[in-house]
Formats: structure tokens, C-alpha cells, sequence
């Protein structure tokens, strides 16, 4: 079976074992090794990944504008491929999003901001 | 290869130049297999756009240039995983010279693998993506 | 007999939902000045949106991903930003004058300052999101929108010289006032072919779960949904052009278009303006605001769905609420309607090629959409279409300087 990093893989959407929309993967981690192929071991998801993409001195804004505020971003989350299947359209992790840093500012908004609004 | 971690979206885009410095073009996609639990990496696909290679246009003009061109603009090379060389991110090398490496094309069902005909059953699992989850 | 009623049901939201500020004040601003020939512009806007509308629908139905997904699936993040930032730019003030458009037909019909309904106005937007679904959004307020035919009546109503009409349809060079001709028949394309329009319809499909066998559907739908609602556009220009023109009005003020319908339908026509206005405005409002949610959330892969509870979707429900309440606030604080919607439309023009260009390859990747990608004719529609908005691009900055009010 197959995996090409940026047609598969890159940018997808993660879902996760209760098929919520945990986010995208923004970056993807190569072990390499000594004599042998490397090794896609993992693949993340957090705003200092993707800022870093963007290349050029706005990238580098970003990835300041993260550092400055960490709080703007969710933190990283990362993914061991091990639990990963892709489907060329979504990828999905066996393990529930909801305690991940990827969810972090969904579960904070869900709790403080959105729940308190009559109608939610 | 030395050991390490090596990020993979940083990658995508670079040049590559090959043994002897000439460029060979910008990498565009790592192709794995899944062995033993494991993605091990198989080839890097690097496309080569003769004249128009210093633009880096990113996918979206690599997209277009292939549109517009066909198989004439673009061409490609594969490089096994044991000739290249992440030892500097910034500046991938193929360790053996351009001339050496198969081209994108050349084995069949390349380049842009073409999906089987998205049938009805994708849409499902796209609608449960979108009707929210069980909170 | 279920796919005629979908059918049915898709051309007839797609016609009431058709107009908004930006087209109304736009053909109002082209029939005052030029008559009837700017109507050329109108058919390459509707013909337009109609090749993007298509597009956009056979690529969520087929892949059962949005456009906004699939910008950044096959382009990356580095790409996808660009669209975002942009369209989220344009998209907001675009909502603004939208929110301008119903807060001044309430001004109108009250004779209370539009100021002081803008934040009404939001908020109520706000809610019929937060409370609503997916579909009584959308269908809602396209149904109400169908008081817009009173356009068409009213203009049928006038008899004016089809032969005149049909004249204007030919692209013709203005006899004067060229920068303003120009300014305005860019305005008119961005009127027609806002990005918002069918990245919303994409998100839509998705929404309502379209499939491969949806796609006949989504033809006629695009096809002869924004053919009618290009009608609509049409018979505003076509009364200003005979009640405007003749008694030498110029629209610079939401006032004077006002006295569109009078003319022809008395007080009932005023009445039915500002109806039309209204609902056309407040529809095109909801319609903005979550097209910018979905833009973010696709982007970044957050749980998106007006179907759901609001709970469901934390960050989603919150863009969209700070994005409708944000924009009431610019009308609030009172930056003029009308100049905001020219500006914005002009704007929506110039940013048309970072959405357009990249359908190109998106709807030609067959590994994408596999069988289903784009014909000869769709290609070189597509094409005609990219360098139309590459042209318009270039002559956005000199047209606003020359042309601009």
C-alpha cells in the first residue's frame, strides 16, 4: 500500500475515532536513519507548523506573532503514523481528538464563550 | 544518511541539485510503502521545469504549467531513497548524477496517480464530516 | 419527480437570492448614465458566475470536498492563504454594504438614520444563523427574495425598445465619460461573479450531502438559476435606463434609487423597492457570513456545519458571529453605504484571479474529479474567463482612480 506525503497525506483533514474534524495536517516528521529509508514517523497539526510554510518574511511574522503570543495557537499536536490511516481524502487517527492540543481553543470556546449564549 | 528528524512540508518546494551541484528541479512529492507497521519512504519525486524551473510558483503554477503544457513541459525525476541526501534540509542533493535517475514517465501510472472514479460511497463519509459531531 | 422539485426548488432560490446591493446599485448606477449599453456586462457576469457556480457544484458533489477544502488540499497552506486573507478582505466589506443595503431600505421606510439599524440588522442575521439550519437559511431568504421579480414586471411594464435592449447585449465602446463606463462595467462583473457566490454553493452542496447523481441537477440549476437571476439584474438597468436617463438622475445617494419604481408602480413600487432591497440585502448578509466561516473553517479543518448546533462548532459559530457583528459596526459608525458597495465591487473584481485561476487546475485534476473533469468548452470558458479577470485586475487600481466617485 502506498502513501504519497503530499497527495495523501499533506493538508488533509484528520478526523478522529468519533469522526470529529480534529484539523489539517499542517506538517509531516521524517525519521531519518543511519544505512536505511527513512521513515515517515508522524505528522502534526498546530498553527507554528503551518506558519512556518509560509515562507518569506511573512512566514517569519507568523511564527514571531506565535512566539509572542503561544496562546494564539493550540500547541502541537502530534500523530504517530503507526495510528493513522489515509484515505487520499481524510485522514483518520484511532484516538479521540477531544483531549488533543489540536482542540484546545474548540473545547475552551465550546465551555466559555459559545455555551453561555442562550440557543447553542 | 544520518540519523534525525527532518521535516517534510519545509522540504517540499526546494531545489535538489545533484552530485555534481547541476539542478535537477523541485521536490514535489515522497512516495512510501507500508511495510511492517511502518511508511517507509521509497522515492522522492522531484519535477523539473527546464527554463521555467527558477520560478517557484509553488503548486498552483506547477499545476497550471502541466495543465497547459502537458507531458512536453513537464518531466520528472525519481530518486530512490538511497540517493538522496536530507543531511542539510535546505539544500536536498541527489548523490549521483542527474543523468542516472529515471524519469517521471517512464513506469507506468506516474506522476499524478489518477483515483479510481470517486464513486457514491466517498460522499457518505463527507456528509458525516460535515453534519457536526456527537459533542 | 423529486429531482424536478429539487430542481425547481434550486433555480427558484437561486433566482430570489440573486440580487443584493452590489447588483442593484451597480445596474441602478449603469441604466442613469449609459442607458442600455452596459447590459453587455451583465451577460458576462451572469455567464460567469454560471460556468463558476456549475464548477464549483460538480466539484463538491463528485469529491464531496468545497472549493475552499480543495484550495488548500491541492495547493498547501502556503497557497491557500492568499485566498483566504483576500477573500475574507473582500468578502467583509462586501457584507458591510450588504448590511448598509438593509439598514437604508429600514431608513427609508422609517425615516430613521441607516446608523442606527445597523447593529439591529446584524443581530438579527446573527440569530437567524445561530438559531437556523442550513436550509432555512438558504431557502428562507431566497424565497422572500423572489419580491425581486417585481423588477422584472416593472421593467416589462416600461415596453421598452427590445430592439435598443437587445442592442446593448453587444459590447459597444461609451460615447462618453469612458473612465466612468469602464469603472462601472467592472463593478458589474464583481457584482456578478463574487467569489463568496460560489464558494458558498460548494459548501452548500456539501451540506446537503450532493452526489454524482446530483450533477444534471447542478447544471441545470447553475445554468438556469443565474440565467433568470442575470433577468433580474437586467430590469434594473433597463428601468434606470428609461427613468433614470431620460431626467438626467445620477445615483449617488441609496435615496435616488429609490425612485426606481414609482415611476411605474406607484407608491406600491416604492414600497416593493425597499422590500426588495431589504430582503435581498439581509439574504446576501447571512449568506456572506457564513461563506467567510467556511472559508476559515475549511481552511483549517475545524468542524463546520450550519446543520449543527452552534455547540458543535465553537469556532466556526464564533467566526461568524464576530464577522456579522464587526461589519454592523462599520455601518454603525456611519462610512456611506453606497460608496462602500462601488468600492467593494470593484474590489471583488480585482480579486477575482485568485479564485478563478486555481479552478482551472482543480477542475482538470483527474485524479480530483476523475471522469467528471472539465470538457473542452468548459476549459476554454474557464480560460476566456481567467484572462478577463486578469485584464480586470490590471485596470482595477486606474479605474479607481479616474473612474471612482
Amino acid at each position: 500500500m502506498e502513501l504519497r506525503i503530499v497527495h495523501d497525506l499533506l493538508d488533509k483533514v484528520v478526523l478522529d475515532e468519533g469522526r470529529r474534524n480534529i484539523g489539517r495536517v499542517d506538517g509531516v516528521v521524517l525519521e531519518l536513519r543511519r544505512g536505511a529509508a527513512p521513515v515517515v514517523s508522524a505528522f502534526e497539526i498546530g498553527g507554528r507548523v503551518w506558519a512556518r510554510r509560509l515562507g518569506g518574511r511573512i512566514g517569519r511574522w507568523a511564527v514571531a506573532l506565535g512566539a509572542r503570543w503561544p496562546a494564539l495557537g493550540n500547541g502541537v499536536t502530534r500523530f504517530a503514523m503507526r495510528d493513522v490511516r489515509t484515505t487520499g481524502i481524510t485522514v483518520s487517527v484511532k484516538c479521540d481528538g477531544r483531549p488533543t492540543p489540536a482542540l484546545a481553543w474548540e473545547n475552551w470556546l465550546r465551555e466559555h464563550v459559545i455555551s453561555r449564549i442562550p440557543g447553542a | 544518511m544520518d540519523a534525525g528528524e527532518c521535516r517534510v512540508e519545509l522540504l517540499i518546494g526546494r531545489r535538489v541539485a545533484d552530485a555534481s551541484g547541476e539542478v535537477v528541479g523541485r521536490l514535489e512529492e515522497i512516495v512510501a510503502d507500508y511495510i511492517d507497521g511502518e511508511y517507509v519512504v521509497r522515492e522522492f519525486h522531484v519535477g523539473a521545469y527546464a527554463a521555467l524551473e527558477r520560478l517557484g510558483t509553488g503548486m498552483l503554477g506547477r499545476g497550471l504549467l502541466r495543465l497547459i503544457g502537458g507531458d512536453r513541459i513537464y518531466t520528472g525525476y525519481i530518486v530512490p531513497w538511497r540517493h538522496m541526501d536530507l543531511s542539510d534540509p535546505e539544500r536536498p542533493r541527489v548523490t549521483v548524477a542527474k543523468a542516472e535517475l529515471p524519469r517521471i514517465g517512464e513506469r507506468p501510472n506516474d506522476g499524478s496517480r489518477p483515483r479510481p472514479a470517486p464513486a457514491q460511497r466517498s460522499r457518505p463519509s463527507a456528509t458525516k464530516l460535515r453534519t457536526g459531531s456527537e459533542s | 419527480m423529486k429531482r424536478i422539485l429539487d430542481l425547481t426548488l434550486g433555480i427558484v432560490t437561486s433566482i430570489g437570492g440573486f440580487l443584493e446591493a452590489g447588483s442593484i446599485i451597480t445596474a441602478v448606477q449603469a441604466g442613469a448614465v449609459f442607458g442600455y449599453k452596459l447590459l453587455w456586462t451583465i451577460a458576462l457576469g451572469t455567464l460567469g458566475l454560471m460556468l463558476l457556480v456549475e464548477q464549483s457544484g460538480r466539484l463538491a458533489a463528485v469529491t464531496g470536498r468545497t472549493v475552499g477544502d480543495a484550495l488548500r488540499e491541492r495547493f498547501g497552506i502556503s497557497f491557500y492563504i492568499i485566498p483566504l486573507v483576500t477573500g475574507l478582505l473582500v468578502s467583509f466589506l462586501v457584507l458591510a454594504s450588504e448590511i448598509g443595503g438593509v439598514s437604508l431600505a429600514l431608513q427609508m421606510a422609517t425615516g430613521i438614520s441607516f446608523q442606527w439599524w445597523a447593529m439591529p440588522v446584524a443581530f438579527a442575521g446573527w440569530f437567524l444563523l445561530w438559531k437556523g439550519n442550513f436550509g432555512i437559511v438558504e431557502k428562507g431568504s431566497s424565497l422572500l427574495g423572489l419580491v425581486t421579480i417585481v423588477f422584472v414586471v416593472a421593467a416589462l411594464k416600461l415596453h421598452p425598445d427590445w430592439g435598443r435592449v437587445s442592442a446593448g447585449l453587444l459590447p459597444t465602446a461609451p460615447d462618453h465619460d469612458a473612465a466612468r463606463y469602464w469603472y462601472i462595467a467592472v463593478s458589474i462583473i464583481g457584482a456578478s461573479i463574487s467569489p463568496y457566490l460560489y464558494m458558498f454553493y460548494s459548501s452548500g452542496a456539501v451540506e446537503d450531502g450532493w452526489g454524482t447523481d446530483d450533477l444534471s441537477t447542478n447544471k441545470a440549476t447553475a445554468v438556469l438559476g443565474m440565467s433568470f437571476g442575470g433577468v433580474l439584474s437586467a430590469a434594473v438597468l433597463i428601468i434606470a435606463a428609461l427613468v433614470f436617463l431620460p431626467r438626467g438622475i445620477q445615483v449617488d445617494r441609496y435615496e435616488q434609487a429609490g425612485l426606481l419604481l414609482p415611476p411605474v408602480l406607484g407608491h406600491t413600487g416604492f414600497v416593493l423597492f425597499l422590500a426588495s432591497l431589504g430582503i435581498a440585502c439581509f439574504g446576501a448578509t447571512t449568506e456572506i457570513t457564513l461563506a467567510m466561516a467556511y472559508q476559515l473553517a475549511q481552511g483549517f479543518g475545524w468542524d463546520w456545519s450550519e446543520n449543527a448546533k452552534p455547540k458543535q462548532n465553537a469556532r466556526f459559530s464564533l467566526t461568524y458571529t464576530v464577522t456579522i457583528l464587526l461589519a454592523g459596526l462599520v455601518m454603525a459608525v456611519g462610512i456611506d453605504p453606497l460608496e462602500l458597495t462601488n468600492f467593494s465591487m470593484m474590489l471583488t473584481a480585482a480579486s477575482l484571479p485568485v479564485t478563478v485561476i486555481p479552478m482551472f487546475v482543480l477542475m482538470n485534476d483527474e485524479a480530483l474529479v476523475g471522469e467528471h473533469r472539465n470538457r473542452w468548452f468548459s476549459n476554454a470558458a474557464l480560460g476566456a474567463l481567467s484572462i478577463l479577470t486578469i485584464v480586470v485586475l490590471l485596470s482595477a487600481v486606474p479605474l479607481q482612480l479616474l473612474g471612482g466617485s
